[in-house]
């Protein structure tokens, strides 16, 4: 519930969808891990969300320390030098602008609040705008918890009781800044230095307001009027959480208040930008033991970035997918760590192996298979079967391995060409390449063209981040082995790409990328000139559009026929196709795999509904359409315009309320709705039959309720339609 | 030894004791005599024959109603003992406007808590009633009387709820169940209308008007008619003069002697007291209430005999009679000039032993003209005061209707742009002063927002504020007045003043 | 008397009023006081510290703080009757446990009650401030009400007169006075400068020398005092620019004699932190750098906010581009922002593709080009209601999407972020609501987006 109160009212709606799972799963664990507890692919499935989440939650750390350390300094320094006599009656505030995305705040907060525990003060009020409506409310709040947040605090260093219990004696109703002022005097200022006391003489106390926008200015002012008239004998700093600008503070803060504030601004992430940490660290490594298809993740970030930059909506989903590719499916079971695959196979139950075999990526795995009684083993023999599924599920993790590990250099040599063909970050190319064969797009294309016009240095440094980045894959699988021998100059021209897949294939590729760098570094320098004015050629030519596939042409001939082509310009040509050649490889999209439909979530039809909930639609469907939710027989419809009897009665004046104006005539729609149920006999029976009358009404009542009509005024026997 | 007391010592005194003497007096009261008889004799009867009545005193501010009721009171105390034989209940508006409070305060006045104790009343009559009762309950059958007064007569008659208390108590005197005599009192001529038609018809329609302008007769006899302004020079010289007494006689002899007088003669010496010795007396009772002890005030006759002459003097000289008759003009409210002769003592000091001219004119500007508003205009920023400036402009175009802080901005612009010499500051910084100047109301919200927390004023979150309309608050003749003595005000500013229409 | 004098500098006349009303302490006091002057004018400071050098039996009651009158007068009895577990709901209790004090007391025992912030009392009601102006006369006591407000006396509507307060005005510092008193605070200024930065011995002595000081209030306070009177703003802003001015001499470019270069040096500064005047952005850098390496980067970026910073507050466009929206909520606003800025009769012609007749609207706009400062643009935005906003909403989106709960979410994302006034509730017929957000703003977000405002906007056709 924490997480959707500072949240806006939709996304909370939105993030029910998926509370309903697992907030059961909160509410009574035991029953429901019970359930389940016994089935081996709820067991990875909990394995591996718990692994996500750490993931999560070690990368929020980092993310945030940098900030949050900031901020704690700031509020540390105030209160211990002396500036406190100068600061007069004005309030040290500290301004955090957290992005739009509300859903998020909390987190940020709770990880701040918990900063400042251990380094400042245990003196913490945090007041959301709702706790909050008048002074009063707020005044409460932030005095009661200033107070108690310091007995919490308190009992884990189990402090001598008495003054405890005559804090307790403190009342929510009672609480005003003189009750917080003489309890903290007695606890500060008169108490005897006993115990560490007088170590942490002078605690500050800090006043959190996470979500500043929505606050009553009113209410806001009072209280900031009110503390700053208690500062001098007070330590306390304020904490603003700003949504949107500074500007916000100064739109709703008048001068008179304002002047009483000394406001220090602190940036937190945008949150796209964490998005996409998120996304590159956690979910777009061959690490991660749950993987999107490009459809599923081109919705998911759609969502993100159209409609709200909630990082923690974004994650929910995704985990709402992880639950929906698992439940209730054992063969999910295999979608694991490399090393527990064997005996997940082997405890597979023969109709999951059934199951398997129905994949669809099976069929082209069977028809490669030549010999017939390969084939017919693999349908038989299930122990067979369970070898292959071993080595096919391994392929599978290594060309994975691989596979993110060239969206990486991809994107590592793609990110600086002009006009980014292919996108900038990892997750744009990720999406690019798991729809489909990115090799053959024309975006690839022109990007290899562009890189064949790249200059020296900039090729070089951009081989070494490659370089770095195929280290960093290697290290996860691996200690990075010394330099082999590096390869000699007269095998320079053959260079074969191993067929195998993974771990030695990146290795290849580091080598053959290392032996690159070293030679356009030697390039350069006989043949420096030269490449320099071409290149300025390249450049001025560059910046005339559209011409680029002429220039092309031209610099193909340049490198077949002409001597005067640079030794470097050689090698960047050989380097070019040498990288297409390895991506081709590399970037085969997952679809294309075998068992593909284990690993790579790719039910986006299912998902869509529930992570983008629209509720007219579903009115309407369930409306006009009701077998669609009933899967009753009775109401079978010829077209979703065509109506029956035996619909609800509410589906039935709905349709009819369709084909009305913007007024709509009771009584004309009370003989249609009539006609319909009695088609045969005449109106004067119809008029009798109270029957009808009664559940007509029934019916504009709950079309009424639903929000589809309402009274109106002008017309007594005339509603009016609300939609249309 | 009284000769002893350096003068310093003296005049600390002589400052305490004309404090004393502004300050908290209540019981003597001057002029209005027939009122005052009037008053007088409902009180007496009441107590003495056991009538009942209901009167109300109406006057202005500071003519002096409570005041008459209480010396009539402290006379009366003179020669019937009040405390055995009457209750004298006094409620005041602006506490017991709640009929439940009026109640528990009546009660308590009676001394009648133990007697009620938790009883619970269904109705106010039947609690009164059982007051009445109790008090009946005496020796003989016989109530003793009461004497209800009223302050703030109309906050009892608070408009919506029903007036249950003046009901009641005017319903008592109607029909004499008990000796009560209501005395209300109030600024509010129109009173009357505010009272329900049942609380109407049981009121003795007995209207005591004090207005300070009109001619007195000191006690009917000799009617010299005499101006306000002579009243304040009179009262400056009473409130002003020392006693003789005090150093003359012995100090122990004073209350006796005055006891003695009060019992001979009635009240007539307090009214055409000649003698000023005990003229210019505080009453015994006031210093008993202040517990002063009139011991302590032993100053030799000399100093008194010269400190009288030297405030007849000052009484004489023209300059302060002029500044008198100014105030006389203006306010003519005797509550204020007590507190500007307050002032005036107030300056008193050993280095400073004697009040001249220049304090009482000085003073009595400063309470007449303040002008605070236009002390408050100079005292703004340039940056503010030619928005100010601005809007005047903007609303003698759009003939008077309210400005947002947009078309404010919009004008000061033009006439910054206009010419460079002004120092351009970025829009915020404009907004930030233009706050200012709504704090400072100086410009005021067209709906008026006065009270915030009030539901209609939801304007902070829903407008923008640089869309909010203002007027002016300030009359314009202030703004002339300002910009026309405004120390150090730029050349253009004034000149862009003046030639209105930019 | 003389530390008195010290303490509140530039105050002398006001103290010796306040000193000769409220007299010696056997003296009686006057019925009530008024105070008033524009903010920093040290009303309080003055008050306080009279009533603290005289030793009288006072309270001071911020009006603010007591958000309910029954609040107010049990703060005022704990302050002045010792005795405690009051409860006091009314007036009528108020007096009466004040005069029970009164009776305890042996002498004449002057009380003084200080309402601070008391144009907050006009919010009560109307018996409460009247009570309280004849205080002294409900419970007799020697007891005086002094009432302490930024505004005149006349902004103190009462129904009918009450017994008048003696009032004293205080009114601002002039120049030489301001540069009297932040002048005494020469010695925290440098400490403040110190903190910020380590200085070796000899520079230190240079800085703490008045005159260098002095020179810079000068500079200072030509530029300043124009646009600001406000005492502690002012404080505040040289405390600000105090540390620019030194810094040169700290790095040694400038010697501390050089005043004409100091000159040179700061008035430019000047000009710019002119421009911040009021915003009270602590222009100082971020605390030194915490241990996080891998946020080195993060760390320059926050340098670059810093900069940024001002004109992000002094310009709508960059405060526009300062925090980004999502896609369709961007459209939303825009969308918003159309509807609360059009008359709804124009909506056809401006959203349809076929628009009506040209002619008419031409001497419409003759029409209203006269009165150019009524324009829709100057008097504010106008409300709407919900559908309106999505009908224009999908008028000027290309692409089609569904109304999702999504989209609808984003509505009272908007109004939570006070870019839109109205109800978060999304409701069909009755939600009413309304752009806050300025032109320039809109149309920064409307670049970002590639939509042109203005060809939508009735002002501008």
């Amino acid at each position: 519930m924490e997480s959707t109160v500072s949240v806006s009212k939709g996304v909370f709606l939105f993030s029910k969808g998926l509370n309903k799972k697992h907030s059961q799963k909160k509410s009574n664990p035991n029953l429901f891990d019970n359930i389940f507890k016994k089935e081996p692919w709820y067991v990875t499935y909990k394995r591996n969300w718990k692994y996500i989440e750490n993931k999560l939650t070690e990368l929020h750390c980092k993310t945030y320390s940098m900030l949050l350390n900031d901020m704690v300094n700031y509020i540390n320094s105030f209160y211990f030098n002396n500036e406190t006599d100068e600061c007069g009656s004005i309030i040290p505030s500290a301004t955090l602008l957290t992005g739009v995305n509300q859903p998020d705040h909390v987190s940020q907060f709770t990880a701040l609040i918990s900063k400042i525990r251990q380094e400042v003060t245990s003196h913490i009020a945090m007041v959301n705008s709702q706790d909050a409506p008048t002074l009063k409310h707020l005044v409460e709040n932030t005095v009661w918890q200033l107070i108690h947040g310091y007995e919490a605090l308190d009992d884990i260093e189990s402090k001598d009781s008495q003054d405890n219990n005559e804090i307790k004696k403190i009342k929510k109703s009672q609480c005003t800044l003189k009750v917080l002022l003489k309890w903290y005097n007695s606890k500060y200022i008169t108490v005897s230095p006993k115990k560490k006391k007088c170590i942490r003489m002078k605690r500050s106390l800090v006043i959190i307001i996470p979500d500043f926008e929505s606050f009553n200015c009113n209410v806001l002012q009072d209280f900031v009027m009110i503390i700053s008239s208690y500062v001098p004998a007070l330590p306390i700093v304020f904490v603003f959480g700003v949504a949107t600008a500074v500007s916000a503070l100064h739109k709703s803060l008048p001068y008179h208040v304002s002047s009483k504030l000394l406001i220090k601004v602190f940036h937190s992430h945008s949150s796209p930008v964490y998005m996409n940490q998120v996304l590159e660290d956690i979910f777009l490594t061959h690490t991660s033991p749950f993987h999107l298809s490009g459809k599923a993740f081109e919705l998911l970030t759609d969502v993100f970035l159209f409609y709200d930059f909630s990082v923690t909506g974004l994650v929910q989903s995704i985990k709402y997918c992880m639950m929906d590719h698992y439940y209730g499916d054992n063969m999910k079971a295999l979608c694991c760590e490399r090393e527990n695959i064997e005996e997940t196979v082997r405890n597979l139950s023969t109709d999951d192996l059934e199951s398997i075999r129905q994949l669809l990526s099976f069929r082209p795995f069977l028809e490669a298979q030549l010999d017939c009684q390969t084939r017919i083993n693999l349908f038989e023999d299930d122990d067979f079967f369970r070898e292959v599924l071993c080595t096919e599920i391994n392929k599978l993790h290594d060309y994975m391995y691989t596979f993110y590990v060239c969206v990486r250099l991809l994107s590592v040599l793609v990110t600086d060409l002009p006009k980014n063909v292919l996108g900038k970050s990892v997750r744009e190319i990720y999406t690019k390449c798991a729809v489909e064969c990115v090799t053959g797009t024309q975006g690839f294309k022109e990007c290899m063209q562009l890189l064949n016009f790249q200059s020296q240095m900039k090729l070089v440094e951009n081989i070494k981040q490659a370089l770095k980045i195929i280290n960093a894959a290697l290290q996860v699988v691996s200690p990075v082995k010394p330099l082999r021998s590096t390869p000699t100059k007269n095998n320079l021209n053959n260079i074969q790409l191993s067929n195998d897949i993974g771990e030695k294939f990146v290795k290849t590729i580091r080598v053959h990328l290392l032996m690159f760098s070293r030679q356009i570094e030697n390039a350069n320098t006989e043949t420096c000139i030269l490449t320099d004015n071409i290149e300025k050629g390249d450049d001025n030519s560059e910046n005339i559009p559209g011409n680029r596939y002429k220039l092309k042409e031209k610099l193909l001939k340049a490198t077949r026929v002409d001597k005067i082509q640079s030794e470097f310009e050689m090698v960047r040509s050989r380097f070019v196709s040498y990288l297409e050649e390895m991506f081709n490889k590399g970037l085969q999209p997952p679809h294309t795999q075998i068992f593909h439909e284990i690993f790579f979530f790719s039910d986006v039809a299912s998902v869509k509904k529930h992570i983008v909930g629209s509720p007219r639609g579903a009115l309407h469907t369930a409306l006009s359409n009701p077998i669609h939710y009933l899967q009753c027989s009775c109401c079978l419809l010829a077209s979703s315009e065509s109506v029956v009897d035996t619909l609800p009665d509410v589906c039935l004046a709905y349709k009819l309320h369709r084909e009305c104006g913007k007024h709509i005539n009771l009584f004309d729609w009370l003989q249609a709705f009539a006609a319909v149920l009695r088609p045969e006999d005449d109106d004067d029976q119809r008029q009798q039959d109270t029957n009808i009358h009664i559940r007509f009404t029934r019916a504009v009542a709950e079309l009424q309720f639903l929000g589809f009509i309402k009274s109106s005024k002008r017309k007594t026997d005339h509603v009016m339609r609300l939609t249309w | 030894m009284p000769e002893m007391i350096g003068d310093n010592v003296q005049i600390k005194l002589i400052r305490k004791y004309l404090k004393l003497k502004i300050v908290e007096n209540n019981v003597l009261f001057r002029n209005h005599n027939q009122e005052k008889c009037h008053v007088y004799d409902i009180i007496k009867r009441t107590i003495l024959q056991g009538e009942s009545h209901s009167a109300l005193v109406i006057g202005p501010r500071g003519s002096g109603k409570t005041t008459l009721i209480n010396s009539v009171l402290y006379e009366l105390s003179k020669e019937v003992d009040i405390a055995s034989d009457a209750i004298v209940i006094k409620l005041n508006g602006l506490v017991h406007h709640d009929d439940k409070i009026a109640l528990k305060s009546i009660t308590a006045q009676m001394q009648l808590e133990n007697a009620v104790g938790d009883r619970v009343f269904g109705t106010f009559a039947e609690n009164l009633s059982f007051l009445l009762s109790c008090l009946q309950s005496g020796a003989d059958r016989r109530c003793k009387s009461m004497v209800f007064v009223l302050e703030e007569f109309d906050m009892f008659c608070h408009s919506g709820r029903t007036q249950t208390l003046l009901y009641n108590l005017f319903d008592i005197t109607h029909t004499k169940q008990a000796p009560m005599c209501v005395l209300g009192t109030t600024n509010r001529l129109d009173v009357m209308e505010l009272l329900e038609k049942r609380v109407k018809s049981r009121f003795s329609h007995r209207h005591i008007f004090l207005f300070s302008n009109q001619d007195v007769e000191v006690d009917g006899r000799e009617a010299p008619a005499r101006s306000p302004l002579e009243l304040y020079k009179e009262l400056l010289v009473i409130l002003l003069s020392m006693p003789a007494c005090i150093g003359r006689r012995d100090v122990e002899e004073t209350p006796r002697r005055r006891k003695a007088k009060g019992k001979t003669s009635v009240n007539i010496d307090e009214l055409i007291q000649t003698d000023d010795s005990s003229n210019y007396t505080i009453p015994i009772e006031d210093l008993e209430r202040c517990k002063v002890d009139i011991k302590q005030f032993r100053l030799d006759s000399a100093f008194i005999a010269d400190w009288n002459t030297h405030i007849q003097a000052l009484a004489a000289t023209d300059s302060v009679v002029d500044s008198i008759e100014k105030f006389c003009y203006y306010i003519n409210n005797e509550q204020i000039f007590r507190d500007i002769l307050f002032q005036i003592v107030s300056h008193l000091s050993p280095n400073k032993p004697y009040i001249d001219a220049t304090d009482v004119t000085a003073t009595i500007d400063k309470t007449v003209a303040p002008e605070h508003r236009v002390k408050l205009l100079q005292s703004l920023s340039i940056l503010e005061l030619s928005l100010v400036i601005a809007m005047k402009h903007g609303m003698e175009i759009f003939d008077g209707q309210p400005m947002n802080f947009e078309m404010v901005l919009h004008r000061y612009t033009k006439f910054a742009n206009a010419n460079s010499s002004t120092q351009t500051v970025p829009r915020p910084v404009i907004l930030k002063a233009f706050e200012h100047l709504q704090a400072l109301e100086i410009i005021l919200p067209v709906r008026n927002s006065d009270s915030i927390y009030n539901a209609s004023d939801t304007t902070a979150s829903r407008v923008q504020k640089e869309y909010k309309l203002y007027t002016l608050a300030v009359p314009i003749e202030d703004i002339n007045e300002a910009v026309k003595n405004f120390k150090a005000l730029p050349t253009e500013i004034s000149h862009w003043y003046n030639n209105s229409v930019v | 008397m003389e530390e008195l004098y010290k303490k509140v500098p530039c105050r002398e006349s006001q103290l010796n009023d306040l000193l000769n009303l409220l007299g010696d302490y056997d003296e009686p006091l006057p019925y009530s006081l008024f105070l008033s002057g524009s903010m920093a004018t040290g009303k309080s400071l003055c008050i306080e510290s009279v009533l603290k050098y005289l030793g009288y039996k006072h309270v001071i009651v911020d009006c603010i703080e007591c958000y309910s009158p029954k609040l107010m007068y049990e703060s005022i009895l704990t302050e002045l009757g010792s005795d405690l577990e009051i409860k006091s709901d009314t007036m009528l209790d108020l007096t009466n446990a004040l005069n029970r004090i009164g009776n305890s007391a042996v002498r004449y025992e002057p009380m003084v009650v200080v309402f601070d912030r008391a144009e907050r009392l006009r919010t009560m009601d109307q018996s409460v401030m009247c009570a309280f102006l004849r205080l002294r006369e409900l419970c007799n006591l020697n007891i005086c009400t002094i009432f302490i407000t930024h505004l005149v006396y006349d902004n103190f509507y009462f129904k009918m007169g009450v017994r008048e307060p003696i009032k004293i005005f205080f009114p601002n510092y002039n120049k030489d006075e301001l540069f009297k008193i932040i002048f005494l605070h020469h010695k925290s200024f440098v400490r403040h400068v110190q903190s910020n930065h380590d200085i070796d011995i000899e520079i230190k002595e240079e800085l703490e020398k008045p005159e260098l000081f002095a020179n810079f209030l000068n500079a200072f306070l030509s530029v300043f005092y124009r646009p600001c009177r406000d005492l502690i703003e002012l404080q505040n802003m040289a405390r600000v620019n105090f540390v620019k001015y030194c810094e040169p001499i700290i790095k040694c470019e400038i010697q501390a004699q050089d005043l004409s270069k100091l000159w040179r040096h700061i008035s430019p500064i000047l000009k710019t932190s002119l421009e911040l005047l009021y915003l009270r952005i602590s222009a100082s850098k971020s605390s030194n750098p915490s241990p996080g390496k891998e946020n080195a980067e993060h760390e320059s970026q926050c340098y670059n906010f810093e900069h940024t910073l001002k004109d992000e507050l002094t310009s709508t466009k960059t405060f526009a581009q300062s925090f980004e929206l999502p896609y369709y909520a961007k459209f939303l606003l825009i969308a918003a922002y159309l509807a609360s800025y059009n008359p709804p009769k124009e909506d056809k012609r401006l959203f349809m593709k076929n628009h009506g007749k040209q002619r008419k609207r031409l001497q419409q706009v003759k029409a209203k080009a006269k009165i150019s400062e009524k324009l829709n643009t100057q008097l504010g935005p106008k409300v709407f209601t919900l559908d309106r906003l999505l009908a224009i909403f999908y008028a000027i989106l290309e692409e089609k999407i569904g109304l999702t709960s999504n989209l609808l979410a984003q509505i009272a994302t908007l109004v939570e972020l006070k870019l839109i006034a109205g109800s978060k509730e999304i409701d069909l017929d009755v939600s009413k609501y309304k752009c806050i957000v300025g032109y320039d703003f809109i149309s920064a977000v409307a670049q970002t987006v590639g939509f042109n405002v203005r060809k939508y906007l009735y002002d501008f056709i």
